[in-house]
């Protein structure tokens, strides 16, 4: 351990060379992976309050029969604005964040690959999801759901610009998750720690990276569609246009070619945060690693083929709709070998504390398995064409998504709280906040499957007294008022503990993987000595991965420690091996990410007022990215070590 | 793993007084992977697109729709093979700057790809001045436009590129350092002619089968 902070001189070269800029510039001008991954992450928990505030708004709307809170224009956009803020502005692009902020950690690297695309990713996202709520606070949001079906958002149904916000800032996110997932799948492959062979790669790097091949073939699905119906708005096209030879069955095929492997794609990480999570409180390592890996693989790559079970009622021949079915059946068992592969973990391990992070895993077993179990049924097609369009499927999806995504969110909040802020987050409060969440959505969501057999339909924005469904509605709000609660606990457990919770020490939890040896938050430089991998459990199995110590370590391994020309030196490593390659001299910070962000911002957003201004972005564009590639040396200016070692 | 990552492993620098290498090349070079999963990317997209193209051409029973004539060949293949052919002078100035005294490959080379890429769009912009249809008129000539302007966007893409690359080639900065540079280029230029040949066969090929 004395290797890694007994320098103190080549703590502060490091420090100086990986700081980030100070005040103002650094807002601006900031790549370090853990500044943008910790950006990603706050402004997605805002978007996560906000679309809970309109799922409260909803819930109240329907609390009882003909109730007039929200009239239905207004219920319209908040339903949309909830599900479009859940799936792109929170769930993708904080589990990306979370990403972008614990992979290099967890590689032993001290950057990501492409740390300014990094920061122009964060800025596409910020100014896409600013512009769309912008249009919600003016009553332009869109309002025809998060799938944003034609013909009903065709020009001929929705004039004006709600739909032309989400199709032009849809499309924009989409880019940000693009170069999150690229940049990220450069790091896990060309920047690991010499030693961390892929079969030693921690579970939640496996997930992320399976998540960010999902995301390069799945997202472009929803970039055409998106552009397609842009088109079809804004310039007079007929993709979807029936009367001129156009088919609006074209959006959902491709919509939902994107739209389930994105349930998966929010899906993959949290089973890397469990399968994190679980063995650190059991003490043990994962139960079946490689089959855990495996069964994700599978998961990826079956998500593909099951979309057609979002369209079953559409009038498809019924041995395609078969085909679907069994496709979309099989994939239980790779999410099953997960499930009993944790509980084998547990069974077999010494479960010493159940601290918060444990219980929000534990929650979503519970809850991910019953959504599961709904999914199942939802695959037979003669059971999917009774509930389809009910409340049933808002039930099944609730249970999978809020299941299966934001409670493994919270447990990764818990867990790596301490080492993100360098504080514990208040452990009393944290339970208060899981079973005020649990039980609130229970309360909430359990009954709408019921509602959903009665033959309630989704999307309406009130129903009529007498039909059955005004108790368990009613139950529903008040559960959805529970959880409320626990998100207000959450954000005051998140503000006091910020501020002034326990010190939390460099491993609170006793952790296996490597980000557990830096210090809490970590230095600027990740780690002082480039780490050696040798185990699947570096921190377990091997007390001292960074030996040989500085002294002794041979030129080419303590050049990677030493940034000895003040450049920012990181470890290109084999994709397979991790065998050192080369050195790679990472970016400083630039102010070239947000320039590009802007000027395309000029071509997407403006693109709403006129087409011509989509050129104008593309023209600025290409300035930025002269600038970005403009060749420069990259190094610190300025820096004497002999006056830093001379301070006390 | 114990230590043979340390020097006397294959592939690891064995004397003790190595450095590794810094300007690194093909496989080895993150901007390399970078550009490839770029690549990978857009021809998801662009096989989307094609997919989509075969979807609403089976949807009808006459494609191109009554009153359209059938595309013609002769032109539009010339230009295509054209922009197939423009990647291979930067193939080969990266051949031969891989020889020290040939530095002034990529300067020479670079514009002649720009050259051949630059004559498929100029029979392009011929081509769709004739058209006697618009995107606006039906489903085929949104496909039509659509593809064809996608496929001219990127091709004036790589001209900006290869411009910003010659310029840095004059100024002697591709042998010294960008050397990756000049391979990420001809990956997306490959990428750009071979999606073009996709994009060529859906429009041009399947309305005369």
């Amino acid at each position: 351990m004395t290797t890694r902070t007994a320098d103190p001189t080549l703590h502060r070269r490091l420090s100086a060379v990986w700081a980030p800029p100070k005040g103002i510039w650094r807002f601006l001008t900031a790549v370090n992976h853990r500044v943008v991954g910790l950006r990603f992450m706050v402004t997605a928990l805002v978007f996560l309050l906000l679309a809970g505030a309109e799922a409260v708004a909803i819930r109240l709307q329907l609390a009882q029969p003909m109730l007039g809170i929200l009239s239905p224009e207004a219920y319209n956009q908040a339903f949309t604005m909830h599900g479009s803020t859940m799936m792109f502005l929170f769930a993708v692009p904080f589990l990306e964040g979370l990403a972008i902020y614990l992979v290099p950690l967890m590689v032993g690297a001290r950057e990501m690959a492409f740390p300014r695309l990094n920061a122009f990713g964060y800025w596409v996202y910020l100014i896409a999801g600013v512009s769309l709520y912008g249009a919600y606070l003016f009553g332009y949001a869109p309002d025809s759901g998060w799938y944003n079906y034609v013909p009903l958002t065709g020009i001929g149904f929705r004039p004006g610009v709600n739909i032309d916000f989400w199709v032009t800032m849809i499309t924009f996110l989409e880019v940000s998750a693009l170069v999150a997932a690229v940049e990220i799948i450069v790091t896990v492959l060309k920047h690991r720690a010499p030693g961390m062979s892929l079969d030693r790669m921690p579970v939640f790097v496996w997930a992320i990276l399976i998540t960010s091949f999902m995301i390069v073939f799945a997202m472009p699905a929803l970039m055409l569609t998106s552009l397609m119906l842009a088109l079809d708005r804004m310039a007079g096209f007929h993709f979807f246009n029936a009367a001129a030879g156009g088919d609006p069955l074209l959006w959902q095929h491709l919509f939902w070619f994107f739209g389930h492997p994105d349930v998966y794609i929010m899906l993959l990480p949290a089973v890397g945060v469990v399968s994190t999570v679980i063995p650190v409180f059991c003490r043990r390592p994962l139960a079946g690693y490689t089959l855990v890996v495996v069964s994700a693989l599978a998961i990826g790559i079956l998500s593909f083929g099951v979309w057609v079970h979002h369209m079953y009622t559409v009038g498809f021949a019924f041995v395609g709709l078969s085909f679907f079915a069994a496709a979309s059946m099989l994939i239980t068992i790779p999410s099953a070998i997960q499930i009993f592969a944790w509980i084998a973990t547990i069974w077999n391990g010494r479960l010493h504390e159940i601290a918060t992070p444990m219980l929000f895993s534990l929650g979503f077993i519970v809850l991910f398995v019953l959504g599961g179990i709904t999914g199942i049924m939802i695959a037979a097609v003669p059971f999917n064409w009774q509930i389809h369009d009910t409340y049933f499927i808002v039930a099944h999806f609730h249970y999978v998504l809020v299941g299966g995504s934001v409670f493994p969110i919270f447990a990764a909040i818990y867990f790596w709280f301490p080492k993100v802020v360098g504080r514990r987050l208040d452990e009393r409060l944290g339970s208060w906040h899981f079973w005020l969440f649990f039980i609130g959505f229970n309360v909430a969501f359990f009954p709408m499957h019921i509602i959903g057999f009665e033959g309630m339909p989704r999307r309406v924005y009130t129903y009529l007294p007498g039909l059955g469904w005004d108790g368990l509605n009613f139950l529903s709000t008040v559960g959805a008022l529970v959880m409320a609660g626990g998100m207000v606990v959450f954000v005051w457990n998140l503000v006091a503990s910020w501020r002034g919770g326990a010190p939390a020490g460099p491993d609170p939890w006793g952790g296996n993987t490597l980000e557990w040896s830096t210090s809490s938050p970590p230095e600027n430089y990740n780690f002082l000595l480039v780490p050696i991998v040798r185990g699947r459990n570096p921190l377990w199995d091997d007390p001292s991965p960074w030996e040989p110590s500085l002294e002794t370590r041979p030129r080419w391994l303590a050049e990677l420690s030493e940034a000895p020309d003040l450049r920012r030196d990181q470890v290109v490593t084999s994709a397979v091996t991790a065998e050192p390659e080369g050195r790679a001299i990472m970016p400083r910070p630039s102010l070239w990410p947000l320039w590009l962000a802007l000027a395309l911002t000029v071509s997407f957003l403006g693109a709403i007022a006129t087409l011509y201004l989509v050129p104008v972005g593309l023209a600025l564009a290409f300035v930025a990215l002269v600038g970005w590639h403009w060749p420069r040396e990259e190094k610190l200016v300025g820096y004497n070590e002999e006056e830093v070692n001379d301070e006390p | 793993m114990s230590r043979e990552l340390l020097p006397g492993t294959p592939g690891v620098p064995s004397d003790s007084s190595d450095s590794l290498p810094l300007h690194l090349e093909g496989t080895r070079a993150p901007i390399v992977w970078g550009v490839v999963f770029l690549v990978l990317i857009e021809a998801t997209l662009l096989c989307l697109w094609a997919v989509s193209y075969l979807y609403l051409r089976m949807g009808v029973e006459s494609w191109p729709p009554p009153g359209v004539a059938r595309p013609g060949l002769l032109w539009p293949t010339i230009g295509q093979l054209l922009l197939l052919l423009s990647p291979m002078p930067i193939w080969i100035a990266l051949r031969s700057a891989r020889d020290p005294a040939s530095d002034d490959a990529p300067p020479r080379m670079i514009p002649i790809a720009m050259l051949l890429a630059s004559g498929y769009l100029a029979l392009k912009a011929w081509e769709y001045w004739e058209k006697d249809y618009l995107w606006t008129s039906h489903a085929y000539g949104s496909l039509d436009w659509s593809m064809s302007a996608y496929a001219v966007f990127h091709v004036i893409v790589v001209l900006l590129a290869g411009a910003v690359m010659w310029a840095f080639s004059t100024r002697g900065e591709l042998q010294e350092r960008s050397r990756a540079g000049l391979q990420a280029l001809l990956i997306y230029w490959v990428f750009v002619a071979l999606g073009s040949l996709l994009f060529f066969g859906t429009q041009y090929l399947v309305p005369i089968l």
